[in-house]
């Protein structure tokens, strides 16, 4: 799978550039569009649809942070993962809760 | 001055252990910090004058445009936390931990020579809670010197397993071979099983915890060395620190570890665990129950 790195470039500069936070809370989509991002990739991320960025193959970690950089907070980041239909091969085996 | 490995132990470094210990079912926490008790003991005991720490990191200072499989800290010091932020997240005062500049020279140098080719980190790195929770919680009024080593556990593709377990045994030779930290401990941090950014989180794989620490209580950790990275994966993107336990186990030459805590902690999403390899605290140093050819013995698979 291709890296989407300019979508992981954004991510990581969400979590180390607070100039970067700021714009994408004034300016989301034109700050995504900034980045070079798809249109596919914007469309995701505006919908906080977590499952299908991690379907392009985006850095779980990276994903994670950065949307705790765009005021998502855990519990909501991974409420959302729970009610968006994984991709087609991406649900990890998971073993009964200990 | 002889040098030696005078202790080697391993640990998950989960945010929630200092960070939101409350969450955690109390009787969990209060066994892992009793764990963490112990082994702070075991580093009393031993009384290194340098930690080599080794563990992966969660894109706090590497990233995709240059994300090295190895890398080998230099610096005179390292901000711990990285960052304001980080040190609200794990409930940790920030400040400048002590780097062991020489001995990180040492073992940068000499893992080139056995053809590791680490990266170097000469400076500009902050600690995330790979290495902030660990140290934090060893500190116990001394700092002593660190040199991190930096494993992807991140990224695929990853370092293989094998070539992580004879990393540990050459840093071992290096220990031994160089001269400006006489007593060295080791200190692998990660795991066991978690979820981090995907579904699945706050589960925990105790089936997979618990044949790894078994595999470490044998002092047989190459019995992990076959597991693929698929195999991992199913155990959480997480479970791939156990890379950092295979470094470790690699610088212990085979040695048995002791559990000296192990809880399944939902809360903080990890198969929480302390292990240490060495005699009974207070009675001897691993480096007492360790030869030199039970450390190649192990460190090939």
């Amino acid at each position: 799978m291709t890296e989407p790195f300019e979508l992981e470039q954004l991510l990581w500069d969400l979590r180390h550039d607070p100039r970067v936070v700021a714009r994408i809370r004034q300016d989301p989509a034109g700050t995504m569009r900034g980045y070079g991002l798809s249109h596919d990739e914007i469309d995701a991320l505006l919908a906080r649809n977590f499952g299908r960025l991690l379907s392009f193959g985006v850095a779980p970690m990276l994903l994670y942070f950065g949307a705790l950089e765009m005021g998502v907070s855990r519990d909501e980041y991974y409420a959302a993962l729970t009610a968006q239909a994984p991709a087609d091969g991406l649900e990890p085996r998971v073993p009964e809760r200990a | 001055m002889t040098s030696s490995v005078v202790g080697v132990a391993c640990m998950s470094h989960s945010p929630g252990i200092t960070g939101f210990p409350e969450r955690a079912d109390p009787e969990a926490a209060k066994a892992v910090l009793a764990g963490v008790d112990q082994l702070a003991a075991v580093v009393d005991e031993a009384d290194p004058d340098a930690f080599v720490v080794v563990s992966t990191e969660h894109f706090t200072n590497f990233f995709v445009s240059n994300l090295p499989s190895f890398a080998v800290g230099t610096a005179t010091g390292y901000d711990l936390p990285a960052s304001d932020a980080f040190a609200a997240f794990l409930g940790i005062e920030r400040r400048r931990y002590p780097g062991h500049p020489t001995l990180g020279e040492a073992l940068y140098a000499g893992l080139l020579a056995e053809e590791f080719d680490p990266a170097l980190v000469a400076g500009g790195y902050g600690f995330d809670e790979a290495f902030a929770v660990p140290l934090s919680l060893l500190a116990r009024g001394r700092d002593i010197p660190v040199v991190p080593i930096v494993v992807n556990a991140v990224h695929a593709p990853y370092p293989p397993l094998a070539r992580c377990h004879r990393l540990g045994a050459a840093i071992r030779r290096i220990v031994e071979a160089q001269g400006v930290a006489e007593r060295v401990m080791v200190l692998g941090t990660g795991g066991l099983s978690h979820w981090v950014g995907v579904a699945g989180a706050g589960t925990i794989d105790t089936e997979f915890d618990r044949r790894v620490l078994d595999a470490f209580e044998a002092g047989r950790a190459e019995r992990l060395l076959s597991l693929s990275d698929a195999e991992l994966e199913a155990s959480g993107n997480g479970a791939h620190e156990v890379r950092a336990w295979l470094v470790a186990a690699g610088a212990a030459g085979g040695a048995r570890f002791r559990t000296l805590a192990y809880e399944p902690v939902p809360a903080w999403l990890t198969g929480t665990a302390v292990a240490v390899a060495a005699p009974e605290a207070g009675t001897a140093s691993v480096t007492a129950s360790v030869t030199r050819t039970s450390i190649e013995a192990g460190g090939s698979p």
